[in-house]
């Protein structure tokens, strides 16, 4: 029956994922893998949003709650439906290449990856430290009182262990996969845990589709579903793949958005940025960045529609985590802090640490037993289709990689931690945020090496094409 | 207009509008060996990480040695199971962790009581595991030993503390927790009281 209703809730999301992207309209179809992948991706992050704020105005996560998400989501897609503006559903691909059959293999090695992920979370209790004392335990918090008034959890430091300030997303929608459930059963949880983290495989083929064929676009995503980190850390209850997920989506909306300029994908990444800024800390770094990066492009390209742009992203991100950056920001933090060691004077002073840290990441990309060969064959394909290099979309992209390993450096720059001891711990788990953007970076210098759609001979760009192909 | 001709603009075959450098003539944009070089390393990479996943370490096989183990083994009781089966003997009402013999002290048991305490305090929740008082700040298990927690009965009882658990001993053996239920508080007339647990 708990599984049950978790599913149901599991449907929730992918309806309000649906009915978003229907007033969103990225495109008039939506592919089989943007209905499995997109849908719930952004109805995740809308349903966290939604239940903090809803938290916010003392209503715990409860199935009242969630009845409510439901009826107005309905109601929406009722509307929606009589002014003829949903997008309907391309089920069967009629735009097939040459050799697309092979792709039964990727897709394989995809579905194995996942059900690995999927049967460890709901086979295995919940054991990880940061998972329990971090993430499930902030979820069970919130499904027992509202955030308003300001439970005494969140000021209890003889519980500061559990890092007190850090964003709820993941805990809210855990919490609320309880309320749909009546009870706190973390075993039965850990489904919203696998839901979540195989919804990067989706995330990441997306963006390579943009610019590949089906196949190539599949074998790399095979490869991210099959990474040993993606395995390790699935279905744990961890905030990482989730974050990673967020993360996928801002920067391909912010990378479309700098090669088509089209408002939708403004909006999407505006959205995905706001996601990702409420699933960790890393993510609100992170999401800065996309609008810097959006800001400069603007800039660069002096263009008033940049400048807008802009505007919007910075005036949208604040709009939509204003609440809690106010709610958080009396929250006792931990040693750790780092948002305040990075804008103090300790920054400059911890520099040369970056010495030993630096070489740490590096050879952290060459642990075959961690990451296989994936690095290195990013390395590689940037080398072959170096002249993607010349696309301004590909170079934010770089530059927001740059931007964000760099970040992740100056953390451990600064960290209370003995290095030594923290890198070990913590480096592939970071590592892990960037292996979307490091995915896409593959795939589209690979198009420019030879696999991309432009190059495809025999295909014709006709309308029908070219809605499959917009993603 | 004389300026404009003189500029060496890239040829179109070589380069389609692009940059133009030295990597050209290594990659040219219709070579066939670029296309077939960056199949075979994609190819390679995910072959690679195939097998890695028939590794007798990875988590693929992790996960079938758990599902065929024995139903022997499946019955033998984890740490967190353990620990999740003591805090569900608490009882009503909160819980004081206390510390005991080299519990106290040696930093040896550092990890194992930082993750007791935090397994009990996630299990127990909306009940309380108190190993310090609310205002003191606790990151790890060195933390419980450095504050050495002990309050006083009236202390325990205004925090409606029912048991009371004892990590560590003078002997060696081990850990294991062990649990005692405290006796009813008496109120000033003599009649036990037993508030509600929470906080």
């Amino acid at each position: 029956m708990a599984i049950l209703a978790c599913c149901f809730y599991l449907l929730l999301i992918v309806l309000l994922g649906y009915t978003l992207l229907s007033v969103i309209r990225p495109s008039n179809q939506l592919t089989i893998v943007q209905l499995t992948g997109l849908c719930p991706v952004v109805g995740a992050g809308t349903m966290g949003l939604l239940l903090f704020w809803i938290s916010l105005m003392g209503f715990a996560p409860s199935r009242q709650v969630l009845a409510a998400i439901g009826v107005v989501t309905g109601a929406v897609l009722v509307v929606l439906k009589n002014k003829q503006r949903l997008p309907g559903i391309k089920l069967v691909a009629n735009d097939l290449d040459e050799g697309d059959g092979w792709i039964v293999i990727p897709v394989g090695i995809i579905m194995a990856g996942m059900a690995v992920i999927v049967a460890g979370a709901v086979t295995s209790p919940l054991t990880e430290w940061d998972a329990l004392a971090i993430w499930a335990f902030k979820a069970k918090v919130l499904v027992h009182a509202a955030l308003c008034p300001t439970p005494i959890y969140f000021h209890d430091t003889s519980l500061s262990y559990s890092h007190l300030d850090y964003p709820l997303m993941v805990p809210f929608l855990t919490a609320g996969a309880y309320a749909a459930m009546g009870t706190v059963d973390d075993q039965t949880g850990k489904l919203v845990s696998a839901f979540l983290d195989v919804l990067l495989v989706p995330m990441v083929y997306l963006g390579l589709r943009w610019k590949l064929r089906r196949l190539p676009a599949a074998c790399l995503s095979a490869m991210v579903a099959v990474l040993p980190m993606m395995l390790r850390y699935g279905g744990t209850g961890y905030a990482d793949l989730p974050l990673a997920m967020f993360y996928a989506g801002s920067v391909f909306y912010v990378s479309r958005w700098i090669d088509q300029q089209q408002w939708k994908d403004l909006t999407l990444a505006i959205l995905f940025s706001v996601f990702a800024a409420f699933t960790k800390n890393e993510g609100l770094v992170l999401s800065l960045m996309n609008g810097v990066v959006i800001l400069a492009c603007g800039l660069w390209a002096a263009r008033r529609r940049g400048w807008m742009a802009a505007t919007m992203f910075f005036a949208a991100w604040l709009a939509m985590d204003a609440p809690w950056l106010i709610w958080s920001r009396n929250l006792p933090h931990t040693h750790e802090d780092y948002g305040s060691k990075l804008l103090s004077s300790q920054l400059v002073t911890h520099l040369p640490r970056l010495k030993e840290i630096i070489p740490a990441m590096v050879v952290q990309t060459a642990e075959f037993q961690v990451w296989g060969l994936f690095w290195i064959m990013v390395g590689m394909l940037a080398l072959l289709g170096w002249r993607a290099l010349a696309r301004p979309y590909v170079l934010a992209l770089w530059i927001l990689l740059g931007l964000h390993l760099m970040s992740y450096a100056l953390a451990y720059s600064v960290t209370p931690w003995d290095i030594a001891v923290l890198m070990p711990m913590t480096l592939d788990r970071l590592f892990l945020h960037a292996v979307p953007a490091a995915a896409f970076l593959a795939g589209w210098h690979w198009a420019e090496a030879g696999v991309g759609h432009q190059r495809v001979g025999k295909m014709k760009q006709t309308s029908t094409v070219k809605e499959a192909l917009d993603i | 207009m004389l300026k404009l001709s003189r500029v060496r603009l890239p040829n179109p075959r070589v380069n389609p509008g692009l940059t133009e450098n030295i990597l050209n003539p290594l990659f040219p944009a219709d070579g066939r060996s670029s296309r077939n070089a960056a199949w075979g390393i994609v190819l390679l990479a995910l072959a690679q990480l195939c097998w890695l996943q028939l590794q007798p370490e990875s988590k693929f096989h992790q996960f079938c040695a758990v599902a065929t183990e024995s139903a022997t083994d499946r019955a033998a009781l984890t740490e967190q199971e353990q620990f999740d089966r003591i805090a569900r003997q608490t009882g009503n009402g909160n819980v004081l962790l206390k510390l005991a013999g080299y519990a106290k002290t040696n930093p040896v048991v550092e990890h194992s009581l930082g993750y007791f305490y935090f397994r009990t305090s996630y299990a127990l929740y909306p009940r309380r595991v108190y190993a310090a008082s609310a205002d003191q700040v606790i990151n790890d298990g060195r933390d419980i030993m450095r504050i050495g927690f002990n309050p006083d009965p009236q202390w325990l009882q205004a925090h409606d503390v029912h048991s009371v658990l004892t990590f560590g001993n003078d002997y060696p053996g081990g850990e294991t927790p062990r649990l005692e239920i405290l006796p009813p508080f008496q109120d000033p007339a003599g009649t036990p009281t037993n508030p509600s647990g929470g906080n």
